[in-house]
Parts: structure tokens; C-alpha cells; sequence
């Protein structure tokens, strides 16, 4: 019902939030995910050079724009149907830990403020 | 019996697929050409019960009078119907036959004209028509109604609030028949060239503001997958009996976007093409794709691909992020065309020329103070860019000097804006150059209804809205007001010269400095026909031709190229027409060239 009314979960995430999830995507399709360690206060690689490569592209547009352009990747390279309320619901909590530690990440980079 | 506007080198494929669907319901098909077939006197002798257009902006109004022309003449007798982009995106507007439609309706959206067209149909279908067009011929055959249809709009089941009620995407596309050529082959030089088009699959989730896919999206938003491809064996499956029942040499696909990754789909394609097709073949990616998942080509190449498309529509980093929303940035761009190089598939790409974009003020000029703070405002208001570390420099609100006057321009600069219209096309023709595109088109943007970019181009002032001006074409002069006609002139010749860049690179100088102010665009033309032919023969989509075959292509291409970039085609084209009986007002594409 509540994608007939129009009440996306995708379309409640900001920018920050839709670029971890695609993020943790990539290395889900790629089989790395388990590799990541961000615990030794030292940042995975894959994550920094994702986060350079995405933040050169993102950095002139605006919130609504970013949101758009990161969801595009998540459905295309990704094949996550961010309309589908439980394919995000069960991608957010299974993840929600490295989400977390993610989004964190970006709000302390001032290419994603 | 199915009507276009004229044929193309490639496959139509909308008709080949309804065509090929109501074969298998039990219908008959039949396709007029009005580039060279006399549609009344056809109508008259095949006494078709359904007459079906596919109508991009632009050609609707020739289809509209080819209409109009058919229910003057029958009236209730034939049924007529439309799909395609333009009612996908206008069908409020539409107004159809016996109907009484009154403007405005409660639609909103962006640049939507507020006139109705006169097109005397009987029902339109708006988005994916699979399942509507079955159970449309059904009900047709058995006199029952279409109000209940979904994504069939008629004057009885129109909406006031605009609003259709849609089927979900189609998710299985291996369910489809095989295209119908024969309706096509039939009646067009298609049966003879070699190249045969198809599409692996639907939908496109990217933004840019040109294209109608973003609104598309939004229309479907959650109503099934965006994106949908036919398994690798029913591809393939059709591949095989297409190259069996026609001489095929080579295979364009046509997805917006062929592959955004390397996936099972990409590998087993890899793996099976070429055992089971073995022909060389053209895709549309994307450079950003490219870049993040570089092993695309590797897979792409495995297959056998000969040529790729990656269109970087803007070497202007503002009028690609800030205008068309590309998404992509030219690190991306030279990294995908470098591993094109590296892997030895021919590239070609699309970029467009004569965007509405602000200059920099000349310092010199007594106005620069005023025209620098209205940019510096515009930007910030309009585009939403935070001009943050420009204001921690610069004082906007006091007088600038000297200094402050340099840094301004200096700043806006970093943004990617330039002092000249024109030096925003030359930067765009040097990133083709300097990335090495084998072959390239340079357009100039035309705007369609509901696309962002057609509502930018009225917001700051460059077009009027009236859609019904357009011509068809859009490598004509640019449409819009901001342009001087010394502007245009240069526009134009860019856009025929940009593509003899890409074969001597090293006459880039005097091009740009020179001869795109000439009034030559006759001789650039020629000249963008000879690199075109050569190009497109030997590098994008090269085949073997009789010697026959290659007389009838120059000549037939070369008038296809001509009525392309010419401004008259309307009148041209019409004088061919028999039976249409139209004003002489009534061109191609509306009254645009009077």
C-alpha cells in the first residue's frame, strides 16, 4: 500500500545514504564486501576511490539531482529496484551496521555537505 | 495498416513489433511510407479497418494531416489510432475525433504547450502499448469499447486531471514475438542494406534533461522493473532466424543503454554471440558506466563488437552537469574512450552544439559590474550552485574593481563558463578531438515538450514554447532567439565541420578560427558527407556492397543528408505529396520557415 500512495523508502534516503547503499551494492555484486575493514581506522581503499570518483561527479549538482543520478546507478549497474519498498527495506537492514559507518564517513567529507 | 513519415537506416522497430503482434492475433498488416507512397490512394484499395501511427514531436503534425486527410475522406469507416513519444507526453492536448477538448486541463509539468492539435484520431496510447494493442484489435474486431484499456486514451474515457491509467512495465520481453521486417522490407531499401537494428532490452534510468526518459520514469514509478532485457537466448534466437530469413552483415543495437555492467547477462552474451551470430555489431554505453566497470569492454569485445556509441553531448563541464545532467565528468570520458583506443573499438559519439548558455561579461564593457552580479545571482537562484567561495573573496553587493572584476571572471571560468557563444561548441568539438572520437555527430539542441531542458531554454528566455515551430530535424539552424544569425552561421558550419575535424584534426585552427564564419555551409556540407560516407562506411558500420548497391546508397543518403540540413524540407517534401491537399502554411513541423 505504501508504494500505491506513493511513499517510496528510496525516495526518504538523502544523498549520503542512497551513495553508501550503492556502495555497499558494488561490493556485494563484486564479492568484496567481506574484505572491508574500516575498523583499523585506516579506510578500505575501494572505499576512498569510490568516494573520489563519485564525489567529482556529484560535486556541482544539487541534493534532488544527486539523489537522482545515485539512484540511476543503484537501478542500472545494480539492478536494485528502488521502488520496490522491501528490496531497499531488506538491503538497509541487512547492511545497516556498514551503513552506517558509511554514511557517517561521508558527513565528514565536505564534497557530500 | 501502419503510416511513417519516411524511411531511415534503421529498423522501425515500434512498427516491426506491432505489426508482428496483431500477425499474431489473426490480423493482416500493411505499412504506407508517405515519403513515397500515395496514402489515399493505398487506403482506398486496401481498406484497412485500423490505421496506426508512431509519432515522435516533430512528425506527429505530418501525421496529423495524413490524418486528417484519412477521416475527411472515411470517417468512422477506418479506426485511426496513435502511440509513440509524442501522445505518450501530449495525449492531454490531443484532441481527437468528435471530440470537443478544452485547454487548460489540471496537467502539470514542465514545458507543455498550451494549444490543442487537431488530429482527428480515435485513440491514443500512451507508454508501452504491448498489452493495450492486442486487446485494442480484439475489441475493434468485436465492436466492443476501449474506455476500460489501460493506456488507451479516448474521448470517452478521458481524464480531466490528465492522468491515464497505465499497465505495469512489460517484464517479460521474451513473450514478444519476433519483430515483423517483412511489413518494412517490403516497402522500403531497408530489404537491401546490410545492417539490421535491434534491442536487447527497455529503459533507461539516467537523468539528462534532453531525453524523456526521466518523465517516462516518473510516469512508471512503481509500476515494475525500469530496466528489462530479453534473456541471451531469445535474443539470439532472433538474431538467428532474422539473419536467415535476411541478408544481415552487420547488427546495430539499439538499447539507450546496451550493458551498465558486467553481469551474467553481459558474459553469457559474450560466450554465445559469437558462436551462434558471429557478426560484427554497434552498442550504446555510457562513459561513466565504462569507467566504473571497465571490463564491459573486454566482455563487449569478446563478442565481437566493431564499434561502440558513447555520447559526451558537452565538452562544457557547466552545460553537461549544470544544463543536460550527465552525471559524468571528462575523467570519466577520457578513460572510457582511451580503453576504447586500447581494445580497438571504433567510437562514436553525439554531442550537442547551440546550447542557450550565459557568458562571461567583457570587463571592458561599461556594464560589467551589473552583468556580472545578475550572472553570479542567476547561477545561484536558477542552477542552485553555491557560490560560496567566490562571495569569501569577493564583495558582491559593493562595486567591483579592477581586481574583484579578474576574480569574478576567473571564478566563473573554473565553472565552466566562457566569454563567446561559440567558444562553448569549440570546447565540445575539442574534447572529441582530443579524445580521439573516430566518428561524431554535433547537432544543434532542439527542445521537446516536457523535457527539463525545453522548459530551461523558455525559463532564460531563448525559445517561446510554441513547439509547433519545430522542424523535424535538428541538424537545421537552432531555433532559438539568443543566438545573433553570425551565431547561428558559425553554429551551423561547427556542426557540419566538427565531424571533418575528427579526419584531420590538425585543421582545428583554421576551422575555428576561420572558416566556421564563412558563409561556405554549402561546401562544409559536402565536405561533412565525405567524412561521414567514409567514416561511417569503413569504421562505424563497415560492410561490403555491390557496386550497384553503392551508387543507389551515395545517392540516396546524400539527398537523405541534404533534406536533413535543410531548412526548406517541409516545402520539398510536400510537393511530393499527392491527395493531402494541405495549406500552404501547413509544412513540415508547423509554419516555421514562413
Amino acid at each position: 500500500m505504501a508504494e500505491l500512495a506513493g511513499e517510496f523508502l528510496a525516495e526518504q534516503l538523502n544523498s549520503r545514504q542512497l551513495l553508501a547503499l550503492l556502495f555497499v551494492c558494488e561490493c556485494r555484486r563484486k564479492k568484496t564486501l567481506g574484505s572491508l575493514a574500516f575498523h583499523t581506522g585506516i579506510k578500505p581503499v575501494a572505499w576512498t576511490e569510490f568516494v573520489d570518483r563519485f564525489g567529482a561527479r556529484l560535486a556541482k549538482l544539487h541534493e534532488a539531482e544527486r539523489v537522482y543520478l545515485i539512484g540511476s546507478h543503484l537501478q542500472s549497474a545494480e539492478e536494485i529496484d528502488i521502488y520496490s519498498n522491501d528490496e531497499v527495506r531488506e538491503l538497509l537492514s541487512q547492511h545497516r551496521d556498514l551503513l552506517d559507518t558509511l554514511v557517517h564517513d561521508l558527513e565528514q567529507d565536505g564534497r557530500f555537505a | 495498416m501502419f503510416v511513417m513519415v519516411k524511411e531511415d537506416y534503421i529498423d522501425p522497430m515500434n512498427i516491426e513489433l506491432l505489426s508482428a503482434m496483431a500477425k499474431k492475433a489473426g490480423h493482416e498488416t500493411f505499412l504506407n511510407v508517405l515519403e513515397h507512397d500515395n496514402l489515399m490512394e493505398e487506403v482506398g484499395s486496401i481498406h484497412p479497418e485500423v490505421v496506426a501511427y508512431s509519432a515522435k514531436t516533430g512528425e506527429s503534425n505530418v501525421m496529423y494531416r495524413a490524418n486528417r486527410a484519412i477521416k475527411a475522406a472515411y470517417k468512422d469507416k477506418v479506426f485511426t489510432v496513435m502511440g509513440g513519444p509524442h501522445p505518450t507526453f501530449n495525449h492531454m492536448r490531443m484532441q481527437l475525433y468528435g471530440e470537443n477538448l478544452r485547454l487548460p486541463l489540471t496537467f502539470s509539468g514542465p514545458a507543455m504547450p498550451r494549444v490543442v492539435e487537431d488530429t482527428q484520431l480515435d485513440a491514443l496510447v500512451v507508454g508501452e502499448g504491448d498489452e493495450a494493442w492486442p486487446v485494442m484489435l480484439r475489441a475493434l474486431a468485436a465492436g466492443g469499447s476501449l474506455d476500460g484499456i489501460s493506456n488507451v486514451v479516448t474521448h470517452t474515457n478521458r481524464r480531466a486531471d490528465g492522468s491515464v491509467a497505465l499497465q505495469e512495465r512489460n517484464m517479460a520481453l521474451d513473450d514478444l514475438p519476433y519483430l515483423d521486417r517483412d511489413v518494412v522490407y517490403g516497402k522500403t531499401r531497408l530489404k537491401e542494406f546490410g545492417m539490421r537494428s535491434l534491442m536487447a532490452g527497455r529503459g533507461c534510468p539516467f537523468p539528462c534533461t534532453y531525453c524523456f526518459n526521466a518523465k517516462y520514469n516518473a510516469m512508471y514509478k512503481g509500476k515494475g522493473k525500469m530496466l528489462n532485457r530479453y534473456s541471451v537466448d531469445r535474443l539470439l534466437a532472433e538474431i538467428e532466424d532474422m539473419v536467415r530469413r535476411h541478408p544481415t552483415q552487420f547488427i546495430k543495437f539499439y538499447d539507450d543503454v546496451f550493458v551498465f555492467r558486467t553481469d551474467d547477462w553481459l558474459i553469457e552474451f559474450a560466450d554465445k554471440y559469437p558462436r551462434a551470430i558471429g557478426l560484427p555489431f554497434h552498442c550504446l554505453v555510457r562513459s561513466d558506466l565504462v569507467r566504473r566497470d571497465p571490463e564491459i569492454l573486454t566482455y563487449l569485445k569478446k563478442a565481437g563488437i566493431k564499434s561502440i556509441s558513447m555520447s559526451i553531448e558537452s565538452g562544457n563541464p557547466f552545460i553537461r552537469e549544470q544544463i543536460f545532467k550527465r552525471g559524468m565528468d571528462a575523467e570519466d570520458i577520457r578513460f572510457a574512450f582511451e580503453m576504447c583506443h586500447k581494445q580497438d573499438i571504433n567510437t562514436f559519439s553525439n554531442t550537442i552544439l547551440a546550447v542557450p548558455v550565459p557568458v562571461i561579461p567583457d570587463p571592458r564593457d561599461p556594464e560589467f559590474d551589473r552583468k556580472a552580479k545578475d550572472l553570479c545571482s542567476h547561477l545561484e537562484s536558477y542552477h542552485r550552485m553555491n557560490l560560496g567561495a567566490l562571495r569569501a573573496e569577493v564583495d558582491l553587493s559593493a562595486r567591483l574593481d579592477a581586481a574583484a572584476g579578474r576574480k569574478v571572471v576567473e571564478y566563473l571560468e573554473s565553472l565552466g563558463l566562457r566569454r563567446r557563444v561559440i567558444d562553448y561548441d569549440i570546447e565540445s568539438v575539442d574534447i572529441n578531438i582530443r579524445n580521439g572520437v573516430v566518428f561524431g555527430e554535433f547537432p544543434e539542441l532542439h527542445p521537446y515538450p516536457g523535457t527539463p531542458v525545453s522548459q530551461y531554454t523558455i525559463d532564460v528566455g531563448a525559445f517561446d514554447g510554441d513547439f509547433e515551430k519545430l522542424h523535424q530535424n535538428y541538424q537545421t539552424e537552432s531555433p532559438f532567439t539568443c543566438f545573433t544569425p553570425q551565431e547561428k552561421l558559425e553554429q551551423v558550419n561547427l556542426s557540419l565541420l566538427g565531424l571533418v575535424l575528427l579526419v584531420f584534426p590538425s585543421w582545428r585552427n583554421l576551422v575555428v578560427n576561420h572558416l566556421i564564419k564563412r558563409r561556405w555551409t554549402k561546401l562544409y556540407f559536402i565536405m561533412y558527407y565525405l567524412a561521414k560516407a567514409y567514416l561511417i562506411g569503413t569504421k562505424i558500420y563497415p560492410m561490403k556492397y555491390s557496386a550497384g548497391h553503392i551508387v543507389r546508397t551515395i545517392k540516396e543518403s546524400f539527398f537523405s543528408e541534404l533534406l536533413k540540413h535543410s531548412r526548406e524540407e517541409g516545402e520539398r517534401f510536400y510537393m511530393k505529396r499527392k491527395g493531402l491537399n494541405a495549406p500552404p502554411s501547413e509544412v513540415l513541423g508547423g509554419p516555421w520557415q514562413s
